[in-house]
């Protein structure tokens, strides 16, 4: 998702916004463990008390790290379902059309392939606390919390036939992005994340739909 | 299952992989040391060398052992479903909702994928494992899509459905649900997203 931040910054801000992209970029490329201080005060041209100025250490930039994925996730997917929302007045096509750019904005990465930061935490999650966890947490959350409204408002105005379980439907969005971004991280082009969310997107249409099978 | 007898050989080794598995998916395989793995399998430093050349030796055999693993209680589960059911879109059914229940059944929450684990790590950086992660994941496109070509002949689906899509899906709602039950530390997503997959499939397919 993109930086919309243009206030200007002083120096300190700079920095500790480079060190965090620097390691937002190695994390999501070699993993946690793999990525050191070392090699990102190098990239950044500053010296290791410079490192400690910003950050205590190497946990509390990982938790930076997802706190502000989070905070970008979250407004960034409440952003693009008003977007949808503003272009459909029905609430099932808005619902596709976020879908869509759901799966966009999951696949564009600063990385060479897609990536998630709480799902390559999540695979070394002995590696951290409760309170990182709580932050994966969080993430899974508002997730489904804002796919669930959305959900909501296509099952009001077109009453699914049989129960549907909107917690477990809003997920299923989830685990199918986190899915395909595995997939893509393993496989070579063509990406199988939008096809995915399409399959996805076929699927809500039949829920919602107001056709008698 | 066949139940296979082990040489003690074969015994040591596979239980130098199991415990190797356990640490690598709990905190990813670069801060996963030898010492540790040969302590949690209570074996010698030369009784792991005997078995594995190095860690980068290790690293494979446990990329081939997931995968070989994950496939024969796929093979196993369908195998069960055809022994039951002749018709390709139940026996189908019937092995999501058999493999649904199979990770309902764990004693803990799906420990997690050896693919999914080195692709978000260093790993993915040597050649051989990712070629051998992306012939995994291909391999398990092929076998879902061999059998969804069975079931479109049988059920012509109402709208055109992208049936490679459709393959991969068993593999996405698999490794996603299992990043879900790691971020929730809880067991019950995975499950419930492989019968989500399995409603997917009865609502393209099934004539009402």
């Amino acid at each position: 998702m993109t930086d919309t931040d243009v206030k200007p910054q002083s120096r300190g801000e700079r920095t500790r916004k480079e060190l965090m992209d620097l390691a937002e970029i190695a994390i999501l490329e070699k993993g946690y463990a793999a990525t050191s201080i070392d090699e990102l005060i190098a990239q950044a041209g500053i010296t290791k008390s410079g490192f400690f100025y910003h950050f205590e250490d190497k946990l509390e930039l990982a938790k930076e790290l997802l706190r502000r994925d989070n905070a970008t996730i979250e407004a960034g997917l409440k952003q693009l379902f008003a977007e949808a929302e503003a272009n459909y007045a029905d609430p099932l096509e808005a619902l596709l059309a976020g879908m869509t750019q759901y799966a966009m904005a999951a696949a564009a990465s600063p990385t060479s392939r897609p990536g998630c930061l709480a799902a390559a935490f999540s695979y070394q999650h002995a590696l951290f606390d409760e309170e990182m966890q709580q932050l994966v947490l969080y993430g899974l959350e508002f997730k489904r919390r804002i796919i669930r409204a959305r959900l909501e408002r296509a099952a009001a105005k077109y009453p699914p036939r049989e129960t549907v379980d909107l917690d477990a439907l809003a997920d299923m969005a989830i685990a199918i992005v986190q899915g395909a971004m595995i997939m893509d991280r393993v496989r070579d082009p063509p990406p199988v994340m939008q096809a995915q969310m399409d399959l996805y997107c076929t699927y809500l249409r039949a829920i919602f739909s107001r056709r008698a099978s | 299952m066949a139940v296979k007898v082990l040489s003690k050989g074969e015994a040591t080794r596979e239980r130098i992989c199991a415990a190797a598995e356990r640490i690598v998916l709990e905190k990813g395989f670069a801060a996963t040391s030898l010492e540790e793995i040969m302590a949690a399998a209570k074996v010698t430093k030369s009784g792991f060398f005997y078995h594995f050349k190095d860690k980068h030796d290790l690293a494979k055999a446990l990329l081939q052992r997931y995968v070989d693993h994950d496939t024969q209680i796929m093979d196993d589960l369908f195998a069960r479903a055809d022994a039951l059911i002749d018709d390709p879109l139940h026996s189908y059914l019937a092995f999501l909702k058999m493999f649904s229940e199979v990770m309902d059944d764990l004693p803990d929450r799906h420990p997690g994928c050896m693919v999914a684990s080195y692709c978000y790590q260093d790993q993915i950086y040597h050649r051989e494992i990712r070629e051998m992660s992306a012939e995994g994941v291909m391999m398990w496109r092929r076998r879902f899509r061999e059998r969804l070509d069975a079931i479109a002949e049988r059920y012509p689906p109402r709208a055109p459905v992208d049936l490679d899509a459709l393959a991969d899906m068993n593999i996405t709602i698999v490794e996603g649900g299992i990043i879900l039950d790691k971020g929730r530390a809880e067991k019950g997503a995975l499950p419930r997203q492989v019968l989500m997959l399995r409603d997917l499939v009865k609502t393209l397919f099934a004539s009402a």
